[in-house]
């Protein structure tokens, strides 16, 4: 009977926690504006990226590019150039303009079009070191809560100082075929083609004739780690970095159509955009746990120069790049046959895909 | 001088019966009474009277000295004996009442006779203990207001253990003395006939009608309380005359008979309960004393530290209510004796062993069992007590069923255990030797398991000089430590904190007439392991890596004075010297002059050998309390206090997490320090049985910590660079009506506190809100406490709490935006919101054994309903990913529903 009893009780306790939204008043009057962007060692174009910050109440992730009156980049020598808008709210410095020199501060100027102008906090260049090797391992899986894919870790090295920030990118590419020479439409009852003109193909009579080259037929799209990887002094041995984390690359039928390159960039940061990168990942990691840090608050980078109050989102930044990256091919699976086909062609824009390209990389056949 | 002793004896025993049946009957049936003759005239009083005694019936108690030089006058001539006596005491300090019809009894003083006959009467009204005491015969008083020493001791009558604290009032004269630790206390007071109060907390009251015609030593034995006796469960307001500001005694019986989640029996929920007291959450660990963070509470067992005060992450008391014999609760004016943390001091002390018999007491609840065993090793002389609590939830836990949570891999698991030894080598010394411990170990799933645990050990040495001077000396060690174990293979880990503290602590205690004089010292030696992770396998990923261990001694030496400035004025006043030394071997970097705490700012680093000192802070701390009696009812006290801190537990989280440190100012960590301002109007209706008091507080806090949005707090070497400290002001007023006694006790109160920060960085980039005041994380304005037992019949009771206050401050993500096609949340001003409101009613029926004093078998069964109107509060509040990127914010109720219960308690 104790037994009974203890049991029930103890599902009564276990199964009545429950987890409920909680709504506050939240909306702002006024969306803040955000802008990211950050200079490197390597050559340009550099680029930042203005947006309006949205409502996390909002059922989508819009983005919606802001223009702005005025951007520039400067260092701290007096050099500096202005930035023109390529596409709407993304900025680019020309071709062969300002560079990261190691060593120097850059800072990002700009002006809204109501008048309010930022200015970042300047940043300094700092020496990257480099990334040593790429290393991937096969993970079986099961059948339930991990799928089958390759673990990416990666050795890098940075300097001896006791502060070493770094960031590291993990962008994985991988190439796809598509057929959007079979692309269709409702049409009454049934579905007729319509070919996509960027195909090479059209429609004649009901015939699908190729008219020219296809352009979207084969692309490269990249994916990344959600969570910045960021470095961690207290693991630093001799400003080496071992084994670190960079990604899961699951074994799909398109990324593993053909191979897919696994890259990792490192990026040295100073510490106010290491502890800017740094509030994201703990974000991202705190996402769902019950003992969150009381703050989620990303530090502020922008100074207020003129205009009216209100709050610039972001960060603009300076570091020095280097990267390294392996192929990780349909080879490296043990068994050839745990790679799904592909039994449903796409029969759309290989563009369509998120992060694609229909340039070759310039490393893909490497 | 007396007539005869003779006389005396039977004035005296006629006083007692007089007191009994009341001054109001003074009638008399004799004969006509007689009158004054002619030849009376010039005739003294005395002589007269023995001429009606003579020639009447009539019988005259008084003494000589009373009515010596008053004689009869020709006025007099003529008027009855009871006309003329009558005008003779009107305007005087005499009065008379005649009893029996024939026996005349003079009273000096007689309001003060009265008060006395009315607190005897009273005493007997509610069925207290009424002992008669005789220090001398009263043909030994000599001049008159000779004053005489009363020494004594105060034990409980079964286990001759001392009950140190309890109250003795000598209610004629408004006097109010403690306890030593001892047991012993001492007064003088003027001759004459004294009524002594004695009261401790979950014993029996009792009253002592006092013979005072000498010195002499009053030997007090208290039972402990048999349950059809009336208490509240928390006693501010019965301490009200002894204690000084926001001294509140804990009654451990009551404690048991209020309902409890799974019927467990929970010290720190109770303090929660008090005015003053808030908790973040449902189930929170630790709690917050007007406005101070949960690191600010000095919670000690048997006069050693313990930092972590639950199990389960807060769900329950890491303390077993049977082995507690008592708790003092300091919110207030904290005495010199104690230091080093600045908002309050819980101080528990466990039970002694039985010296005659032995017995046990023991629970079984849903969750835990408990046992206690406790009796003589050696008859009178040696006892011991051992007490162990432990859970069986992992067994329940797997027992469990369920498509929805695989509990299967899960444990919760936790225990206590205490031990005690004590010898006494003579009334006047006494060892103990105690031990505690308790453990935890949680995992959910398949994720990390957490354990951690505490340890302490003690010796107490106890020893009374003479019945004026005593001292009590413990030294003791004690360690707390968790550790995080992943056995993932590819990251497996074991990561681990410890802190180990010996210690050794000793006060006197000297007792004049009105003054009682403490003093002591305390030196501890911290040890800290601040962090430590190793792989568990070949294969981790996870680097070996240790925080360098830090060492320091915290001292403090003290001096107070309990001093009866009159019958109304009671001053506690006192000083503690404390001090701090962060010892090496050790590095400390040093920072650019006026820039941030960052590693870009480091210039230098100097090292330290080992025992060197890194840096020290001497810091003397006032302490000063009065209590100043308005009225007969009415008491105004206020105090002033100041306290400084120097371990600091480092959290970013609202809640108290297993994996919190706890470490020592440094060079870049200052203490903590508290200035308490505090004022109070109380007042004890014993006659209506109420007490009510309304007590207001300002509390000035510096160098309280904070930290840097997006800080490391685990395993950093550099935490200073993640930190920022600040000042806090907290301010409010407390209020409590309470019902001491019938057949409904029970206590309502009310609290409006603010709790208010500002932490400002030479960075204004890193100070918090800007730099602006915004509330505490746990800011409650508002506190609404309700508890109540109510008497069914002798052995049913229905209890029940309701609580309710103010939703915390929270900080919520309000938009997102793109970093490099990363979605992120930006989060608001912190603590710019507030969780929904938290209130909760519980409710229990207690059934107890029979009353018999002598059973072999005593049970209690407690039948509860926690959350009785199933509210669903907040445990936590959390941020879900509901996209990439995307945050919202959410609730976990843990407790979501009506949580029934039932637990048995049985001694033997």
């Amino acid at each position: 009977m104790w037994r009974s009893l203890f049991v029930f009780i103890l599902q009564v306790v276990l199964f009545s926690q429950c987890v409920d939204r909680i709504q506050f008043d939240t909306t702002p009057s006024v969306f803040p504006v955000a802008l990211d962007g950050f200079i490197t060692d390597q050559p340009g174009p550099y680029e930042v990226r203005v947006n309006r910050a949205f409502d996390i109440e909002s059922k989508n992730t819009p983005k919606t590019p802001l223009s702005v009156r005025r951007m520039e980049i400067l260092d701290n020598l007096g050099n500096q150039e202005r930035l023109q808008e390529a596409e709407p709210g993304v900025y680019r410095t020309s071709a062969g303009g300002i560079r990261g020199v190691i060593g120097r501060s850059y800072r990002v100027i700009v002006e809204l079009l109501d008048g309010r102008i930022y200015e970042s906090i300047p940043d300094t260049l700092r020496p990257s070191g480099q990334v040593d090797e790429i290393k991937y391992r096969f993970i079986s899986g099961n059948a339930t809560t991990q799928p089958p894919g390759f673990d990416v870790t990666f050795d890098a090295r940075g300097g001896a100082a006791i502060d070493n920030y770094y960031l590291w990118r993990f962008i994985g590419t991988y190439q796809i075929d598509t057929d959007p020479e079979l692309a269709d439409v409702s049409c009454g009852e049934s579905r007729c083609p319509r070919p996509r003109p960027c195909s090479g193909f059209i429609l004649d009579q009901g015939n699908l004739v190729e008219v020219g080259p296809c352009t979207c037929c084969t692309c490269w799209v990249d994916f990344f780690n959600d969570v910045p990887i960021l470095s961690d002094n207290r693991f630093v041995q001799s400003g080496r970095f071992q084994d670190m984390y960079a990604a899961f690359v699951p074994l799909n039928q398109w990324i593993f159509l053909h191979k897919v390159y696994a890259r990792v960039e490192q990026r040295s940061l100073s510490r106010r955009a290491f502890l800017f990168w740094k509030a994201i990942k703990d974000q991202k990691e705190a996402a769902n746990s019950l003992f969150q840090p009381i703050s989620g608050r990303l530090p502020r980078n922008f100074i207020q120069r003129a205009g009216p109050e209100g709050n610039l989102e972001g960060i603009f930044y300076a570091a020095a790049v280097a990267s390294k990256g392996v192929f990780i091919t349909r080879d490296d699976v043990p068994n050839v046959n745990l790679i799904p086909a592909v039994v449903v062609p796409f029969r759309d824009s290989c563009l369509e895909f998120p992060n694609s390209t229909n340039l070759r990389p310039a490393f893909w056949n490497q | 001088m007396w007539r005869s002793s003779k006389r005396f004896c039977f004035f005296r025993n006629l006083i007692l019966s007089l007191l009994f049946f009341g001054f109001a009957e003074c009638s008399y049936s004799q004969s006509l009474p007689p009158e004054i003759l002619r030849s009376d005239v010039n005739v003294q009083l005395a002589d007269f009277l023995r001429r009606i005694e003579t020639q009447t019936n009539y019988r005259f108690f008084y003494r000589e000295e009373w009515i010596t030089g008053i004689s009869i006058t020709d006025k007099d001539v003529g008027k009855s004996l009871f006309t003329f006596l009558d005008e003779l005491v009107t305007g005087s300090d005499l009065g008379y009442s005649l009893r029996e019809e024939y026996m005349v009894v003079f009273l000096k003083d007689p309001q003060q006779a009265l008060k006395r006959s009315q607190l005897l009467a009273q005493a007997t009204q509610n069925r207290l203990k009424v002992e008669r005491v005789e220090l001398g015969e009263a043909s030994s008083v000599g001049a008159k207001g000779r004053v005489f020493n009363v020494t004594g001791r105060i034990i409980d009558r079964e286990t001759k253990e001392p009950l140190a604290g309890a109250s003795i009032q000598i209610q004629d004269i408004n006097l109010a003395i403690t306890a030593a630790s001892d047991g012993s206390f001492s007064f003088r007071a003027e001759g004459g006939l004294r009524v002594m109060q004695v009261k401790y907390v979950n014993y029996e009251e009792k009253v002592i009608d006092l013979s005072l015609f000498a010195d002499g030593f009053v030997d007090i034995q208290l039972n402990e309380i048999p349950a059809v006796l009336e208490e509240v469960v928390i006693q501010a307001g019965r301490d009200v005359k002894a204690a000084s500001t926001g001294q509140v005694e804990i009654s451990m019986r009551d404690l048991k008979r209020a309902p409890a989640l799974l019927g467990e029996v929970d010290l720190i929920k109770q303090v929660q309960m008090m005015p003053g007291v808030a908790t973040v959450s449902e189930a929170a660990s630790g709690f917050n004393v007007r406005g101070g963070s949960v690191d600010q509470n000095l919670i000690l067992y048997d006069g050693l530290p313990v930092f972590n005060s639950s199990h389960a992450f807060g769900f329950f008391s890491a303390f077993n209510s049977e082995a507690i014999r008592d708790v003092t609760f300091y919110r207030g004016g904290i005495p010199a004796e104690f230091g080093g943390r600045i908002s309050s001091v819980l101080n528990i002390r466990s039970k002694e062993g039985d010296y005659e018999k032995w017995g046990a007491v023991g629970g079984i609840g849903i969750i835990s069992s408990n046992l206690l065993v406790s009796g003589p090793i050696k008859k009178g002389t040696t006892a011991l007590t051992a007490s162990l609590r432990s859970t069986y939830s992992d067994w329940a836990l797997r027992a469990i069923r369920s498509n929805l949570v695989d509990l299967q891999n899960s444990t919760v698991a936790f225990f206590d255990g205490s031990a005690k030894i004590t010898h006494r080598f003579s009334q006047k010394t006494k060892i103990a030797i105690s031990a505690y411990q308790s453990g935890d170990r949680f995992r959910l799933q398949d994720d990390s398991t957490y354990q951690w645990q505490t340890s302490l050990q003690a010796l107490q040495i106890d020893h009374v000089f003479n019945p004026r001077f005593s001292f009590s000396s413990t030294l003791g060690s004690g360690r707390y430590g968790y550790q995080v174990t992943d056995d993932d293979p590819i990251n497996s880990f074991r990561l681990g904190y410890s802190i180990r503290h010996p210690s050794l602590k000793t006060d006197f205690i000297y007792q004049l007439p009105k003054h009682k004089i403490s003093f002591g010292f305390q030196a501890t030696d911290y040890h800290f392991q601040p962090g430590r992770i190793e792989p568990l396998s070949s294969d981790s990923g996870i680097t070996r890596f240790e925080v360098a261990r830090q060492r320091a001694v915290e001292g403090g030496v003290y001096l107070a004075d309990q001093w009866d400035v009159s019958s109304r004025l009671q001053v506690d006043a006192g000083v503690r010297i404390s001090s701090f030394h962060a010892l090496g071997p050790g590095d400390v970097l040093q920072y650019r002059p006026n820039t941030p705490i960052e590693t870009v700012n480091v210039i230098d680093t100097l090292s330290f050998g080992a025992g060197e000192t890194i840096t020290s802070f001497f810091n003397p701390e006032p302490r000063v309390s009065f209590r100043f009696q308005l009225s007969e009812k009415g008491y105004l006290k206020g105090g002033y206090h100041r306290v400084y801190q120097y371990l600091h537990l480092i959290t970013n989280t609202t809640a108290v997490t297993p994996v919190d440190i706890w470490l020592p100012s440094s060079p870049y960590i200052k203490p903590q320090s508290a200035n308490q301002y505090s004022l109070g109007f109380y007042k004890v209706n014993t006659a209506k049985n109420f007490e009510w008091f309304v007590e207001t507080y300002y509390k000035q806090m510096d160098n309280v910590l904070d930290f840097k949005d997006g800080a490391e707090l685990i395993l950093n070497q550099q935490l200073e660079t993640d930190l920022l400290q600040g000042v806090s002001r907290a301010y409010g007023v407390e209020t409590q009506f309470t019902k001491v006694s019938g057949r409904l006790t029970g206590m309502v109160s009310y609290a409006y506190a603010r709790s208010l920060r500002t932490i400002k960085s030479i960075n204004p980039l890193e100070s918090i809100n800007d730099g602006r005041e915004f509330p505490s994380n746990f800011d409650q304005p508002h506190t609404v406490n309700l508890t109540w037992k109510y008497g069914i019949s002798r052995r049913y009771f229905f209890t029940g709490a309701f609580t309710y206050h103010t939703g915390r401050p929270i900080t919520i993500p309000l938009i997102a935006f793109s970093v490099e096609n990363i979605n992120v949340s930006s989060f608001s001003d912190r603590n710019v919101y507030r969780v929904p409101d938290y209130h909760r009613l519980d409710i229990a029926l207690v059934i107890e054994g029979s009353h018999k004093r002598k059973k072999f078998w005593d049970g209690t069964w407690t039948f509860s309903l926690y959350n009785a109107y199933a509210r669903r509060n907040p445990y936590a509040v959390f941020f879900q990913e509901v996209r990439p990127g995307i945050l919202r914010p959410f609730q976990l109720s843990v407790i979501g529903t009506v949580i029934p219960s039932v637990s048995y308690t049985f001694k033997l």
